[in-house]
């Protein structure tokens, strides 16, 4: 335990003299204020009187997802990414070195408060979905942990297979007594195991464990199986194949496509966000849970993928730069995979709910007309932030410290209220004639501005390239 | 008289108050390896990164083929060809995935494009049908894979910083190798080294840079024998001495 502490002041002492030496005060600040103006705006939403359009539910369900979405934003401004090569290091054992990256992945300080306060005003004013709240706690801990015991287990000093096997046992196990049966039971039944809480958190832990079992498998194979003789499944190859058939597309940008594709699937984090909006399966009936995959797709998405379009490629991008490849076709690349998955995400999941009776066929039909302008809009405040702001990745895949900028949460800020716009404009034409219009027109105006951005944004990217090429290879963060 | 591909004309670079290149002029002649020495920290890696269009110089003229290298299509149509040490590599794809999707960046045919990938990686002993990502990989192999990479288009000029720090034997015998074939074919190199012997064999001219300024410019043939690593130790010291006496 005392060697534990140790190493954790250790820790602690880099970081925040880190910090200080980088002028990172100002830089606290300005978190603290961010945090305090979400705060401002999360209580006005909580204590004003409920909208008729809107129920305390579906209201509660997108606050949550705002704070999560923006912890996850905060994050991007420090360097709290722990690097478990450094425990390696240290003679650890298998539980100190759980222990320490537990706490010390979980102790940001502006993102504790965060979701502390925001979940505290949000119990008081929707009580009756405390339990809810409870059970969303619990898988996200599971999630946690697990990936925790997962990645140790991992690294060459605790390697142990048998861990290995008995998660992914287990996890075939409660695949097939709670997270399959939840899918395919009849709504009638699918309620009354609801009202059990035990049920409940079983059904939480049951889809943590199969979703990062999955994760953790598929990563490890690298999504293939090793070339053989006989039949081998090989994923990128299939794409590759796929893509090339495209003859239509201009060959540098149908590789540049793939790649990309190929680059975000490799991408570790990207899997939180899919298990993350798998888990709201849980709660299909109780919320308008289309409308919150529709939030946490155009608001967690981008600011993960997009925002950070060139920290995937990171050392790569010289490639791309000492290339003659139009600039216009790197940004339409990657706007097209990430549009893709957005668009591929959404049917999965609205599929997932039709089966399990939490939507219907319209309401989902509708939602998914009305992503494409959303993507018109917002992809091209994406692209302009990725040239303005690139974020280098570490190899754990956060962004690290000395990104931070005021423009930078600023056009955060107004992403995050044009989403929340475009999200309350969307609720209020569920109700009316005049959405069909509203989508054609706003495609129509969403493409428009498309176009006009990916010049601008091109332009950008030839002033600031130098600096881009240096922050993504040279800079520290 | 050999033509000169890449010239260096009073090279400057500073990052704030500090000066990482003061000066510096060079020529390299079209067919040959050129070495650019100094200890750690003396600007190499700057260098290249100025000349290959990384990083923007301060003062002075690089041109290359006698177009200046400000007119940066020079640079994007193929003509240089980088290889740093650590960087510019895609790391989450195959090594194959990642030659073929530079072939077709560089627009290079097909055919040619196989042709290529195929000879380099006879030559690098380079295992193509093997489908482990390069994150991988040893730092060897990512050195490579690298090389290969900075050389599939066959670029006038290639730039090879530190191409033998971290390798084994073997690796370095291949890449000598490829260096070798390349200058045959009529390949101009710049390379930037600390391993005095490999420059020694590998090299004609080479310069030796200390603290951003060119020590001395020389040529392997007129070392008459002496041993390169004491003469850059005897350069270095006798600099510092220098150095110390001025401060």
């Amino acid at each position: 335990m005392r060697k534990l502490i140790e190493v954790m002041k250790l820790f602690y002492r880099v970081n925040i003299s880190y910090e200080i030496r980088t002028g990172a005060i100002v830089k606290l600040l300005l978190r603290c204020l961010f945090l305090l103006l979400f705060i401002t705006g999360i209580a006005i939403l909580a204590f004003m009187p409920n909208i008729s359009w809107i129920s305390g539910e579906e209201l509660y369900f997108y606050i949550l997802l705002f704070f999560l979405s923006i912890s996850q934003y905060i994050s991007h401004f420090v360097k709290n990414e722990f690097n478990y090569f450094y425990i390696n290091r240290f003679p650890l054992k298998f539980h100190e070195a759980l222990l320490l990256r537990l706490v010390y992945r979980n102790l940001d300080i502006t993102s504790i408060a965060c979701n502390i306060i925001g979940l505290i005003i949000l119990s008081i004013k929707f009580a009756m979905t405390f339990s809810l709240l409870a059970n969303f706690l619990v898988y996200i801990l599971c999630i946690q942990i697990l990936t925790e015991i997962l990645n140790i287990s991992g690294t060459k000093l605790y390697k142990n297979k048998k861990l290995y096997i008995l998660f992914i046992s287990l996890f075939l196990i409660l695949i097939i007594t709670f997270a399959k049966l939840r899918l395919f039971l009849p709504n009638y039944l699918l309620y009354s195991i609801r009202q059990q809480s035990y049920g409940n958190i079983l059904g939480l832990i049951g889809t943590a464990l199969l979703l990062v079992g999955i994760y953790k498998l598929v990563y490890t194979m690298d999504f293939r199986l090793k070339p053989g003789k006989g039949f081998s499944l090989n994923f990128s190859f299939v794409f590759e194949l796929l893509i090339k058939r495209l003859a239509f597309i201009d060959k540098p940008l149908r590789y540049l496509i793939a790649k990309d594709f190929i680059l975000m699937l490799r991408t570790k984090k990207h899997v939180f966000v899919y298990c993350f909006l798998l888990s709201l399966t849980f709660f299909s009936n109780d919320v308008g849970a289309e409308n919150s995959i529709f939030y946490n797709l155009l608001i967690a998405f981008p600011v993960q993928v997009c925002i950070n379009s060139f920290s995937l490629d990171n050392k790569g991008v010289i490639s791309i730069f000492q290339t003659n490849v139009n600039r216009r076709n790197v940004f339409l690349a990657k706007n097209i995979v990430s549009g893709l998955l957005i668009i591929l995400l959404y049917i999965l999941f609205s599929l997932i709910f039709l089966i399990m009776g939490g939507t219907t066929f319209i309401n989902a039909s509708k939602l998914f007309l009305f992503i494409i302008p959303a993507l018109f809009f917002l992809l091209p405040l994406c692209n302009y932030l990725s040239v303005t702001f690139p974020l280098k990745e570490g190899n754990s895949g956060g962004a690290l410290f000395g990104t931070i900028n005021i423009k930078s949460i600023l056009i955060y800020t107004v992403i995050s209220i044009l989403v929340l716009t475009v999200f309350t404009v969307l609720t209020y034409f569920y109700q009316n004639q005049i959405f069909i219009p509203f989508l054609i027109v706003s495609t129509g105006l969403g493409y428009l501005f498309y176009q006009k951005s990916l010049d601008k944004v091109v332009k950008k990217l030839n002033d600031k390239e130098k600096k881009i090429i240096t922050k993504l290879l040279f800079s520290r963060g | 008289m050999s033509q000169v591909i890449l010239e260096v004309t009073n090279l400057s670079k500073s990052y704030e108050d500090i000066h990482v290149l003061k000066s510096i002029s060079f020529n390299v002649e079209k067919g040959k390896c050129f070495g650019v020495l100094g200890p750690n920290g003396a600007g190499k890696t700057t260098l290249f990164s100025i000349i290959s269009g990384i990083l923007n110089k301060n003062e002075g003229e690089i041109s290359i083929n006698g177009k200046s290298i400000s007119h940066e299509a020079q640079l994007k149509h193929g003509k240089i060809g980088i290889l740093f040490n650590d960087i510019g590599i895609y790391e989450k794809l195959t090594a194959s995935e990642f030659l073929r999707f530079l072939g077709v960046m560089y627009d290079l045919p097909e055919e040619r494009l196989e042709e290529r990938i195929r000879y380099i990686s006879n030559i690098l002993k380079l295992d193509l049908s093997n489908r482990t990502l390069i994150e991988k990989y040893s730092t060897g192999m990512k050195k490579k894979i690298a090389f290969a990479a900075a050389v599939i288009h066959s670029p006038d000029l290639l730039l090879l910083d530190e191409p033998f720090e971290s390798v084994d034997a073997i690796v370095t015998h291949n890449i000598k190798e490829l260096i070798r074939s390349y200058i045959k074919e009529g390949g101009t190199i710049l390379i930037a080294s600390h391993i005095l012997q490999i420059i020694e064999e590998i090299c004609d001219d080479f310069i030796i840079i200390d603290k951003g300024k060119v020590l001395l410019k020389s040529n392997v043939k007129e070392l008459n024998g002496i041993n390169l690593e004491q003469y850059f130790v005897d350069i270095i010291s006798h600099q510092e001495v220098a150095d110390e006496k001025t401060y």
